[in-house]
């Protein structure tokens, strides 16, 4: 979601985004890979987002599959399956807690993500706000089996920004 | 013999030769005379430039353009004249001081200027993107004019120059951070909850520019100097910037483009330096 919010006299649109695309790809082995990614045949359960002090907040209302765009967190500009991770305003690192169902028969699987990004704040005119901007953006921890962030500037126009790999 | 005699044949033809030459050789004209006599007055005024640095005039005076700009602006707002009056000068506070001294009769002259700025941006709709940016420092210009019309007018002149500048100054914004998945929700019920209020403060930032400049000095009554400068202006660096960008810069304005463009009226104190010339120029 573009930081800013519409107001009547501003005619400034962002190209910068707050939240990070994410989407599940399968871990197979190079030999297999070399036609492109599989999405991961996965479902997310929730999704938490770990708020500094102890507090976990559950941002995801609904299972979410390959093939579905969870509402709030997913539109027409991400492929299915892809969703939108928002990122902690007020600092430099966001954690999360992934809580999946993979496998044939499912089996549930919980995961933990930090990452962390520089944020550069710029004002606009008094009408259209300020802008933010998250650049730098790299991984702190993960539980996953592998992941890699696909450029290291939030867009809004960015389909895919976080890659995530399980088996 | 024959040798010395072919010598002075020689030397005899390309005598004759040198005297049909010279012959050839087509007298100076009235129209040549003036053709000269006008290049050597354009040169002049070169020469002049290149001369030893003779002090001519000193201006002491003062930007008057904030003065202005508050006055004109405030009938376009969309509240009262007072009120719009009193939220430009409540936001932008500016002071500078100018100095020129002019040299080899009103030829050229050495700008220099020293000015304060305070200016407070808020968010025209709290509501929706609250913020406030505020922005204090320090700045100076100096530089050097030409005077295109120095032949013609005794203590106007038609400037063309360059600045350079520079400021230090602080910044910080005050804004909310909306998230409700981080915990930060919207209420209505206030501006600025602390719950969700974020400052981001920056100190000790520097940041310089250049300007290329025209403008016009004209002397209104006895020693007081009226005039405008028009400014082309680019941002050379800003130092010290880390999460906050500029988004002003005191002595450069708002920062939009890699361009700027601005228009400052002065009104300066003219000292005499030396003696007024005679006869020969337009004076008021």
């Amino acid at each position: 979601m573009p930081l800013l919010l519409a107001c009547e006299d501003c005619v400034y649109v962002s190209r910068n985004n707050t939240e990070a695309a994410v989407r599940f790809y399968a871990l197979r082995p190079a030999t297999t890979v070399r036609n492109g990614l599989a999405p991961a045949r996965n479902a997310v359960d929730t999704i938490f987002t770990l708020v500094p002090g102890g507090r976990r907040i559950r941002i995801f209302p609904a299972i979410a599959t390959e093939a579905t765009r969870p509402a709030g967190y997913a539109n027409e500009s991400i492929p299915p399956g892809a969703f939108f991770l928002p990122t902690n305003p007020a600092r430099d690192t966001s954690s999360y807690l992934f809580i999946l169902r993979t496998g044939t028969p499912a089996r549930r699987r919980v995961d933990t993500l930090t990452f962390a990004y520089d944020r550069k704040l710029l004002v606009i005119t008094p009408n259209c706000g300020y802008d933010q901007q998250l650049d730098n953006v790299r991984i702190v921890r993960h539980t996953f089996d592998s992941i890699a962030f696909f450029n290291t500037t939030l867009f809004i126009s960015d389909s895919v920004n976080l890659r995530i790999f399980i088996r | 013999m024959h040798t010395q005699l072919g010598r002075w044949a020689v030397f005899m033809l390309l005598l004759v030769w040198a005297v049909q030459v010279q012959a050839q050789v087509p007298r100076p004209t009235r129209e040549d005379s003036i053709a000269v006599k006008k290049m050597l007055d354009s040169l002049s005024a070169f020469k002049l430039l290149l001369a030893v640095p003779r002090p001519y005039a000193l201006r002491v005076g003062t930007d008057v353009s904030y003065f202005l700009n508050g006055v004109f602006a405030a009938p376009f707002g969309a509240e009262s004249l007072s009120d719009n009056l009193q939220r430009f000068y409540s936001s932008v506070q500016r002071a500078e001081v100018s100095a020129e001294l002019v040299f080899n009769d009103n030829l050229y002259a050495l700008a220099a200027d020293v000015g304060y700025a305070s200016v407070t941006r808020s968010s025209a709709n709290p509501r929706q993107t609250a913020f406030q940016y505020r922005n204090t420092g320090s700045y100076f210009r100096l530089g050097f004019d030409y005077n295109f019309f120095q032949k013609t007018f005794d203590d106007q002149a038609v400037n063309l120059g360059f600045r350079y500048g520079r400021t230090t100054f602080s910044h910080d914004l005050i804004a909310e951070r909306l998230s409700p998945a981080w915990g930060y929700v919207f209420d209505p019920s206030k501006n600025f909850p602390d719950d969700y209020e974020q400052t981001v403060p920056t100190e000790r930032l520097s940041a310089g520019w250049i300007e290329i400049v025209t403008g016009l000095r004209v002397r209104i009554w006895r020693g007081i100097v009226g005039g405008y400068t028009f400014r082309v202006k680019t941002m050379l660096n800003v130092k010290g910037e880390n999460r906050l960008l500029a988004n002003e810069l005191p002595g450069f304005g708002a920062v939009r483009g890699a361009l700027k463009i601005s228009f400052n009226y002065h009104l300066y104190y003219q000292i005499p330096l030396k003696k007024k010339r005679g006869l020969g120029k337009i004076s008021q």
